[in-house]
């Protein structure tokens, strides 16, 4: 045990004790897949710097290219040990592309990450401006349906996806230094955003099912 | 997700669902949101000189427990003074809709809302007392 968390620190493999490149999850020397590491973050998971201005096609290729080596399959007769160390890995891998890679978890992570939760359940919303807005999109969402205005909602679909690219950038702006400065501004923008992409899959659901009527 | 009986009869039937002007002097409107699950809700109410809520209406934009709950809220409110309204409590509302522990939170937008519009008419009123209005995490909570 005590060999075990010396060898964490120090970032070598448990195995052979080579030097572990990053993510320490694989051993180069002996290919050995390395006891999984709750600590690091999903940037640090897929070796990417922690930014919110983050290239979401190096995310996506660095994450299929580790899967590659520690995909649950190749260690499908390993020992049970090894098996649970490549799906832990695996499984944190697939969470960093499914966060990372949304404007919004991401910008919602960066904020957790210094101990903001933007989203959490009891967190609740009062600024008129933005629930008045929220009401008349999803009023005329009402109107747009009853209506049959396929036309018309397509109009708004891309209205609330301009709003949304908008508050995107506010946040490009918000989060450009880590920690964020300011992290109320950031907090509302995120929850803006979250509200806007509700908006926008039900939207989605309602012009399907006007198709499919 | 299984809805009670209550649920569905106020999500099937919502009582008083409208608006009201919300510029006139004798109407509070109180509107929160939740955006972990994107609801908005608008509850608006009208009162008499004797300060009694005559009538009460509400928007929700939401699931099934929070039209129920916004729904209630409004027929509980209708014949109250402005200070038994403020005593309403999510765990009353929760109780007699029967929410599951996930939809608690539905509850407490409802009770934010009323408080909500109950502050709004005051304010409009010259604000006998203000009180803040919740902004982030309120102290009734699901837990």
């Amino acid at each position: 045990m005590r060999r075990e968390l010396y060898d964490l620190m120090t970032d070598s493999c448990f195995q052979c004790g080579a030097v572990l490149g990053a993510p320490p999850a694989l051993c180069a020397a002996c290919g050995a897949v390395q006891p999984f590491r709750a600590d690091l973050s999903l940037f640090a998971v897929a070796d990417l710097p922690e930014t919110y201005d983050l290239d979401v096609q190096a995310l996506r290729t660095q994450v299929f290219a580790l899967q590659k080596g520690l995909h649950p399959d190749r260690f499908a007769h390993a020992e049970p040990t090894a098996r649970r160390h490549s799906l832990e890995w695996s499984t944190r891998l697939n969470e960093a592309l499914a966060i990372l890679r949304d404007p919004l978890r991401r910008a919602d992570y960066l904020l957790r990450r210094q101990g903001v939760d933007a989203l959490g359940e009891q967190v609740k919303v009062a600024d008129p401006t933005l629930l008045m807005t929220q009401m008349i999109y999803r009023e005329r969402l009402e109107e747009l349906v009853a209506a049959r205005d396929v036309t018309g909602m397509e109009a708004l679909r891309q209205e609330v996806d301009t709003a949304g690219v908008h508050v995107v950038q506010r946040l490009h702006r918000l989060l450009a230094t880590l920690p964020c400065a300011e992290p109320e501004a950031a907090g509302s923008a995120v929850r803006e955003l979250q509200f806007l992409d509700k908006l926008l899959g039900e939207i989605g659901r309602s012009a399907e099912s006007l198709q499919n009527a | 997700m299984a809805y009670s009986e209550k649920v569905i009869d106020h999500y099937e039937n919502p009582r008083n669902v409208g608006a009201m002007d919300k510029d006139d002097r004798g109407v509070g409107t109180g509107m929160v949101g939740a955006p972990a699950c994107g609801d908005v809700m608008r509850l608006q109410i009208k009162v008499n000189e004797q300060g009694i809520i005559e009538d009460a209406k509400f928007k929700t934009y939401g699931c099934g427990s929070a039209i129920a709950s916004s729904s209630l809220v409004t027929e509980w409110v209708k014949g109250k003074t402005l200070d038994e309204a403020m005593t309403i409590k999510n765990s009353h509302i929760a109780e007699e809709l029967e929410l599951p522990p996930v939809k608690i939170h539905c509850s407490v937008l409802a009770e934010d809302a009323i408080k909500a519009a109950v502050e709004d008419y005051r304010q409009k009123q010259g604000g006998a007392q203000v009180v803040v209005q919740p902004v982030m995490a309120s102290a009734q909570t699901a837990h």
